[in-house]
């Protein structure tokens, strides 16, 4: 058989011949023999065992929660039911930004109670400054409720998440200064002002309580080809996962109809006593947190504190 | 949307199945391409069927997952799809371990293929798309399409043959890519 007779037989068993062509190879009965055979192949190929139920209804649940969850360019925006969600970083950032605001305005509040009447001048040269910084921890937390707001909405885009995440990792920077300006305030009125001012140092303190923790040290010997057994081990591979995606190794983000918030860059085997589970690896860099997440449920089967970068 | 989707569902479940392997692989793959079709949903400009548009969605899926398996295979080592450990208990087992047999058969025939040919014979013997299309979603031309088939169906001819093709097998090389 000649190379054109192979490939008339495919394009015959394909259907992508002319009327002519299809005369020729049903006058060859070479290439007729040749499309049996070929057909018995293809058959074969098709022959393909059906999906699970479960798989099904999986992934028509996955596209469906992204149909609702999609932005109002798709269809009917309607907000998708999801099963676990945890507090996102934003909302932490704007409880102590207004904890910050607090503190300016009792700040204003006391000072001009406390040294208004006894010395005017002194008086005066504060409440000069006092509305000026209090100015500044305003625009700071406007700045703040903004960039939160920004990367929000960016995270509502599932193919986004790491500029969200590099959202809430800006607004926390800008936190931090706030914060500190704000803490010295506190101070500065505390030498003056009385239990109100005490009172006020307080809420600074408690928001400081909310700092994420620190890094966790790396695990001697961790190999990320290996599952998972402990919240150490999952730290460094949530670190590794990270590592790997600023490098650009990390492709797309695993299917999950998990929600997006979980920033879930990977997967691996958990193993707890003679079970192994495979799970999505969520990544929650502002809370120095790794999650090992069920990939049906979505559930959270183990947590572990975020390993500290390797290059620092 | 529900119920388009459902429409679509197994054959897209079957190409990723073909092109990925593994049983566990195609339900990555199938559910995501589920989820690029909504995502890209504003893209299908009705050239094509909806399902030749989807079931190029499933092969880029099948293929992506693919190449994630191939950056780390330990974690894909297993397929729970394989019972060719089940007990022979009667003549229908023997029967449903001969149909299992087979399929691992072409499992393995499909898994020797390089993957340009095995997404192109897919795509047309599973997907049912045509040369154009094909051609259309791997960006190549008609006539690569049709060397492509032509030469992944003769390697699938030639390992699953010994079994049940004619003793006379073709002995020529199919055409080259053009």
């Amino acid at each position: 058989m000649t190379d054109e007779q192979f490939l008339l037989a495919n394009a015959y068993l394909d259907g992508e011949l002319t009327a002519d062509e299809r005369r020729i190879a049903e006058a060859d009965p070479a290439v007729m023999a040749e499309v049996e055979q070929l057909r018995g192949v293809q058959a074969r190929v098709r022959s393909v065992q059906p999906p699970t139920e479960a798989a099904r209804e999986t992934a028509i649940a996955a596209a469906m929660a992204e149909f609702r969850a999609a932005p109002a360019t798709a269809q009917a925006p309607a907000p998708a039911p999801i099963p676990f969600r945890p507090r996102p970083a934003y909302a932490r950032v704007l409880a102590i930004a207004a904890a910050v605001v607090a503190v300016g305005a009792l700040g204003v509040i006391v000072s001009q109670a406390g040294l208004g009447g006894d010395d005017d001048d002194a008086g005066g040269d504060f409440a000069a400054e006092e509305p000026a910084e209090s100015a500044e921890v305003n625009a700071a937390t406007e700045s703040l409720e903004n960039r939160s707001a920004d990367a929000d909405a960016v995270a509502d885009e599932p193919a986004a998440d790491d500029d969200a995440g590099d959202g809430e990792s800006t607004a926390a920077t800008i936190l931090a200064e706030a914060g500190a300006e704000a803490t010295d305030e506190a101070f500065t009125l505390d030498d003056g002002g009385g239990d109100a001012a005490e009172e006020a140092a307080a809420e600074p303190a408690d928001a400081a309580a909310e700092e994420p923790p620190p890094f966790a040290a790396n695990p001697p010997g961790f190999d990320p080809d290996e599952p998972i057994t402990e919240p150490i081990e999952l730290g460094a591979f949530g670190r590794f996962l990270l590592d790997e995606e600023a490098a650009g190794r990390v492709g797309s983000t695993p299917n999950t109809a998990c929600p997006p918030e979980l920033n879930i860059l990977g997967d691996t085997t958990y193993v707890v006593g003679d079970d192994a589970v495979d799970v999505f690896v969520g990544v929650l860099e502002a809370e120095r947190e790794v999650l090992a997440i069920e990939r049906d449920s979505c559930d959270i089967v183990l947590e572990g504190p975020l390993t500290e970068p390797t290059d620092g | 949307m529900d119920a388009l989707l459902r429409r679509h569902y197994d054959r897209v479940h079957a190409v990723t199945r073909r092109i990925a392997g593994g049983s566990r692989d195609a339900d990555d793959a199938a559910q995501e391409a589920m989820i690029r079709i909504v995502r890209n949903l504003d893209r299908f400009d009705g050239r094509s069927a909806f399902g030749t548009w989807a079931y190029r969605i499933a092969t880029n899926a099948a293929l992506d997952e693919l190449r994630r398996r191939k950056r780390r295979p330990n974690l894909q080592l297993v397929d729970d799809d394989d019972e060719s450990g089940r007990e022979v208990a009667d003549d229908l087992a023997h029967r449903h371990v001969d149909s299992v047999v087979d399929r691992l058969a072409i499992d393995e025939a499909l898994a020797e293929l390089p993957e340009e040919f095995r997404a192109a014979v897919v795509m047309r013997d599973v997907g049912d798309l045509d040369y154009q299309e094909i051609a259309d979603a791997l960006d190549v031309p008609v006539g690569t399409v049709k060397s492509r088939i032509a030469r992944g169906r003769k390697m699938l001819v030639e390992q699953l043959g010994n079994r049940d093709a004619p003793s006379e097998r073709p002995t020529h090389d199919p055409p080259n890519d053009p």
